[in-house]
């Protein structure tokens, strides 16, 4: 019988944490989504949106294009959501599996925790986290609407971080501030001339449980080549890492086998290489990215992979 | 081929539901069309200046109108209909009677037996597991039937299902990946909400495959076939992948020995995501009709979507809501709905809308309200489609806009009591699906099965319509039933209202296709009562006969 569909490769350890952006029609969350996309943050985002339409990247960041998919100079990835949203997962973490996070733009009508619970779910996801979206000049009247008051009283119910949009002079922060931390007791609450596109990242555990809020900064080195490279000399590399690098993930070129993609995989002292999918329409290469604990000095190795790389941080 | 000779085709009774004329016992045809309804007697004009042949085939049955559907989902039932069935109530397929598994024991007995006849090399599905009556299951449980064979048993409602280690493993489903997940319990290989959306992403590429979509096409013409057919609404097109539909049902339901037509009406939401906007779906659709055929027809409609789905309790309620508290869901912006259903409606599209709850509902006559305001249109038939909960006065809100209702009346049979009881209570469950109180107020009312969440029955539609029996063997809301005459009505002349064909097919009289079902009783003789228990013996389609067979 021949197989359905090939395991992700995908290691548990490696879960691409899920934020979710949510929020009524007209909150600014394409705004933000492409404030994301634009914004050297350092991070290699893979987004799900409703439409390409509204996304409005600089060309110059473009540097492909295959439906339903854009991939960016910066390592970030678009995917335009069809049907399933199941079906946009998996594209995204096929393509790129060494995604550091995952975003989703809902649809306006859409419950946020509904659509969070796919961090919960979906093999390869973590969950990273829920932001609502309210426009500053509406929310209050929207709440009591005939059809959509309840549904957007839940949205922000089930915010971990509200962004308010639309603050125009006049409007007294603080009094709106107090109105929406009845809404949404469980979540910070920022205007959003206040948000720094890093704050995505860092929704997760920073609010419901700030005593538990990692507070680890990482430094991470990534690499990228594009020839094709002998799994020999990529396991000898690994190996030869020292133990300061605690994760490691990425795909590679393999000379031996340069239909597929191979994935790189390290936690701790364990580091493996395995086949992935085939390469398809998507360029062949090698990438992979090192994250050790902020404040050490790992000495990697030049090696095969010792050419171009960029350093990061993050926390 | 064309021919001057006349097909007469003689019944113990022909109903016509033409109210001018409405009993028969001969129909004279030409090449497929109707050129009097009458007796031997009455036709003898046309037959003394025409050659004739008589076929009595029918001579002791009863002829009425081919049946329609206004709205059911081929590609459901495509991906339905290949799965094996194993279901607490008896099902009548045309291949089989599927009869009724109530116990633990006997669910693992019949998936023993269907793992024995089951071709060795290929998954093995089955539908209809319930908890209620087949206790608890378990990937374990599975494996005593195979461990290789890869097994899944989907249950009842769809919303989940289990696997055993062979299916697992053939869909790559690692301990690794799946371990420790929410709505997926590995150990079990049970896959339920976002989980079974996982599940559903690795068996496409299975269920979807060319080979099985056409197999399961196939098996719908022989249901529609036997439940008496010769229209049906096809009211989502490109629910799953509008080209990939296309191509099956071009391949399928336009075939020569396919007695039926298929009405198509796209989705627009789903043809703007794939055309990338709203502006562009409507390109795409006023290019459909160029593809119609003999069998497949894209008349100017259009399916619109409120709120979430029926069976899921997802339906927007107006006060006081569920008595948990849940809420509904919108399936599209209520301001986004508007703008979307204006471009159609001033495009001069009919308009379909799927409305659950009376939440939903009420976005749709604001709609429609706003609409007839801003550019009246008279004889538009924007029709409400499902009609699950609704209130009298939007009833009369919807005679005064001049909607239309094709409800999926089987609601009533099988949720009233459990929506009662875990959803709304009795009054508002009772009253579900308002039909009898649309038809008292002049609006044109059709009874659909939405296939595959009702049997694509009409008798047995017609039957829940005029009885409001539920499973459970009570009547609800009698007051809201309709005579044996509207419950015929609603699946044939009224049905083909629905569809913009009601000058075409739906009664019998001159001038109209000579679509017919044949049955062995006369409902008039039975009642209300009797109509689920009548056997559709043939259908005639463009006055072609298709026996049933058994």
């Amino acid at each position: 019988m021949q197989r359905c569909s090939r395991a992700r490769l995908t290691p548990s350890m490696a879960e691409v944490p899920f934020i979710v952006i949510g929020g009524y029609l007209g909150a600014g969350k394409t705004t933000l989504i492409n404030k994301i996309l634009g914004t050297d943050h350092g991070q290699r985002v893979g987004v799900l949106v409703n439409d390409f339409g509204d996304i409005n990247i600089d060309t110059k960041l473009i540097q492909g294009r295959d439906e339903p998919l854009i991939s960016l100079t910066n390592g970030c990835v678009c995917c335009r959501l069809g049907n399933e949203l199941g079906s946009g997962i998996e594209t995204l973490l096929n393509v790129a599996p060494t995604l550091d996070a995952l975003l989703i733009e809902t649809s306006g009508v859409a419950y946020p925790a509904k659509i969070a619970a796919y961090g919960n779910t979906w093999p390869g996801l973590s969950p990273g986290g829920t932001l609502v979206m309210a426009d500053a000049s509406r929310i209050q009247s929207l709440c009591s609407d005939k059809f959509v008051g309840r549904l957007v009283v839940e949205q922000l119910r089930q915010a971990d971080q509200v962004l308010v949009t639309k603050l125009e002079k006049g409007f007294d922060w603080e009094t709106l501030r107090h109105w929406f931390s009845t809404q949404s007791p469980s979540a910070r609450v920022s205007p959003s001339e206040e948000f720094a596109c890093q704050g995505v990242f860092e929704i997760r555990g920073s609010n419901r449980h700030p005593e538990n809020a990692p507070n680890v900064m990482f430094e991470t080195r990534s690499f990228v080549t594009y020839d094709p490279l002998h799994p020999d000399e990529v396991t000898r590399w690994l190996t030869g890492l020292p133990p300061e690098v605690e994760r490691i993930k990425g795909i590679f070129y393999n000379a031996q086998d340069p239909e597929h993609q191979w994935v790189i995989q390290g936690v701790g002292l364990q580091r493996t290489i395995s086949p992935g999918k085939a390469w398809g329409k998507n360029s062949k290469q090698t990438e992979v990215v090192l994250i050790w604990p902020a404040g050490l000095t790992p000495r990697i190795p030049d090696g095969i992979l010792g050419g171009s790389n960029r350093q990061n941080s993050r926390r | 081929m064309a021919t001057n000779e006349l097909t007469v085709f003689t019944a113990r009774k022909v109903i016509t539901m033409n109210r001018s004329w409405p009993y028969a016992t001969a129909i004279a045809t030409k090449n497929g069309r109707i050129v009097e309804v009458g007796t031997l007697e009455t036709l003898k004009p046309w037959l003394e200046s025409h050659a004739y042949r008589v076929n009595d085939q029918f001579a002791d049955k009863v002829i009425t109108p081919g049946f329609i559907d206004p709205h059911l989902h081929p590609s459901m039932a495509a991906v339905l209909l290949p799965m094996r069935f194993i279901t607490a109530t008896r099902w009548e397929l045309p291949w089989e009677t599927v009869q009724p598994v109530t116990t633990p024991e006997d669910f693992l007995r019949r998936l023993h037996e269907l793992h024995s006849e089951h071709a060795p090399d290929q998954p093995l599905f089955t539908w209809g597991y319930h908890q209620l009556w087949h206790g608890p299951m378990s990937r374990t449980l599975l494996n005593t039937v195979s461990v290789e064979r890869p097994i899944v048993v989907w249950h009842r409602s769809f919303h989940e299902l289990y696997m055993n280690d062979g299916a697992m493993d053939w869909l790559g489903i690692t301990a690794n990946e799946a371990e420790g997940k929410q709505q997926i319990d590995f150990g079990a290989g049970r896959f339920y909400e976002n989980g079974l959306a996982y599940a559903i992403v690795k068996l496409n590429p299975y269920i979807l495959s060319n080979e099985r979509y056409r197999d399961g096409l196939r098996r719908l013409v022989e249901v529609a076939h036997h439940g008496g057919h010769t229209t049906l609404g096809d009211m989502a097109v490109g629910l799953f992948n509008f080209d990939m539909e296309w191509e099956g049902t071009k391949d399928v339901l336009d075939g020569a020995d396919t007695p039926f037509r298929t009405v198509l009406v796209p989705s627009a939401a789903n043809i703007a995501s794939m055309q990338g906007g709203h502006d562009q779906a409507l390109s795409f659709m006023d290019e459909l009709i160029k593809r119609e055929t003999e069998r497949l027809l894209f008349p100017k409609h259009v399916k619109l979507f409120t709120d979430g789905a029926f069976f899921s309790q997802l339906a927007q309620l107006q006060e006081p809501g569920y008595i948990d508290g849940h809420l509904g869901e919108w399936l599209v912006a209520p301001e986004q709905f508007i703008d979307i259903a204006r471009q159609y409606w001033n495009a001069g599209y009919t308009i379909h809308v799927h409305c659950t709850g009376d939440l939903g509902l009420e976005l749709a006559l604001d709609a429609l309200d706003t609409l007839q305001w801003e550019r009246p249109r008279f004889d538009h038939r924007y029709t409400i489609e499902h009609f699950g909960f609704s209130t009298p006065e939007q009833v009369a809100r919807m005679a005064a806009l001049g909607a239309s209702v094709s409800a999926n009346v089987y609601y009533v049979h099988e949720l009233s009591a459990i929506y009662a009881q875990q959803g709304i209570g009795h009054e508002r469950a009772d009253q579900m699906a308002r039909i009898g109180s649309c038809v008292r107020a002049g609006i044109r009312t059709a009874v659909h099965s939405d296939f595959t969440m009702a049997p694509a029955l009409p008798l047995n539609n017609a039957w829940v319509a005029s009885t409001r029996q539920n499973m459970e063997g009570n009547v609800v809301c009698p007051e809201e039933a309709l005579t044996l005459d509207q419950a015929l009505a609603a699946i044939t002349i009224d049905a083909a209202y629905m569809l913009g064909m009601e000058d075409e097919i739906g009664s019998l009289r001159a001038g109209k296709s000579a679509d017919f079902a044949v049955l062995d009783t006369d409902p008039y003789a039975v009642g209300r009562e009797g109509l689920k228990d009548i056997a559709v013996d043939a259908t005639v389609f463009k006055g072609t006969p298709y026996p049933i067979n058994g």
